[in-house]
């Protein structure tokens, strides 16, 4: 799911960010999104599984969600075409990419938060199918 | 004292439900005298994915008072059988494998849909506890419970909440109840 992540944010505008192929994981005690502004870090897939139709055989229902988190950060001070891209990543949880996979649920949400003079934007992916 | 516990997915022990056509030998039903004393079942459709079942085997009552009495006299008439429940809605065995069969065909290929649009009488099996604990349908102690009936009260049901198809499902029996240690009478 990460890969179809990152095609969909290669094939979206997203101003002066950058995508990185690189996992957002923390060098010399900062985490790479902070250390570099304006780069987009895709997250590795979390899967949670739970019973959605219990049945008395062994066809139960699983409802398998899968989260992504993108993150990236820029200069508080000066918003490069922020809502901009926000808005179109906020547009790729109903993509026909993910929409093909089966998905019967998709959802975003995107938070912010400050860190000395960045702001550090997260947008989460959630996507629930049956399993 | 000891208590039932079918444990979902433990194919030894779950509750099985099994449903077939009538007739005169396999791999239909075969009924043994009437009123039935014996059912072998034949070659069944197994209902998979049930997400609950009732029995039902409610006697009506007959009821009278008298002058010198202050309650009221009761006795048990004749009870109305029934198996009722739910179930996750499969394609091949809801809706068979030929949708427009009749009700001379074999059990697989009319369905539970076709079983109830054609009302066709069927024999049904359902396995309330499995002494053995071996899933197999031969142990002496096994108790299933049987009977004749009919396909009735499918519902099919989705929603953009709950996007998979359910329904509710009773089989109206018609007649007694056996009870029998194996599939096979």
């Amino acid at each position: 799911m990460r890969d179809t992540v990152i095609e969909l944010i290669q094939d979206t505008d997203t101003g002066v960010f950058t995508l990185s192929q690189e996992l957002p994981y923390t060098a010399d005690g900062t985490v790479l999104y902070t250390k570099n502004p304006k780069k987009i870090y895709v997250d590795l897939a979390q899967y949670t599984e739970v019973t959605a139709i219990p049945t008395l055989d062994n066809n139960t229902i699983l409802n398998q969600t899968t989260s992504i988190s993108v993150y990236f950060s820029c200069e508080a001070r000066v918003l490069p075409s922020y809502d901009e891209v926000v808005t179109n990543l906020l547009a790729l949880k109903d993509a026909a990419a993910v929409r093909a996979l089966g998905y019967h649920s998709r959802q975003c949400e995107v938070t912010t938060e400050y860190e000395d003079n960045l702001l550090i934007t997260q947008v989460q992916y959630q996507f629930t199918k049956f399993k | 004292m000891a208590y039932i516990n079918p444990s979902p997915g433990n194919s030894n022990v779950q509750v099985v439900l099994q449903v077939n056509v009538i007739g005169a030998s396999a791999p239909s039903a075969v009924i043994t005298g009437d009123p039935p004393t014996a059912i072998a079942m034949g070659t069944v459709l197994s209902v998979p994915a049930l997400q609950d079942i009732t029995i039902n085997a409610a006697n009506d009552v007959f009821t009278w008072s008298t002058l010198d009495s202050s309650a009221k006299l009761q006795v048990p008439t004749t009870s109305t059988n029934s198996i009722s429940g739910n179930l996750v809605v499969d394609p091949t065995t809801f809706f068979g494998t030929t949708l427009t069969a009749g009700s001379t065909t074999a059990v697989a290929v009319q369905g539970l849909l076709g079983l109830s649009r054609n009302k066709t009488r069927i024999a049904f099996a359902l396995r309330v506890y499995d002494g053995g604990g071996d899933g197999t349908s031969t142990t002496t102690n096994d108790i299933w419970l049987k009977g004749i009936g009919y396909i009735t009260g499918l519902a099919p049901t989705v929603s953009a909440d709950a996007p998979v198809w359910v329904t509710p499902f009773t089989i109206t029996v018609s007649g007694e109840y056996l009870a029998a240690a194996t599939t096979a009478t």
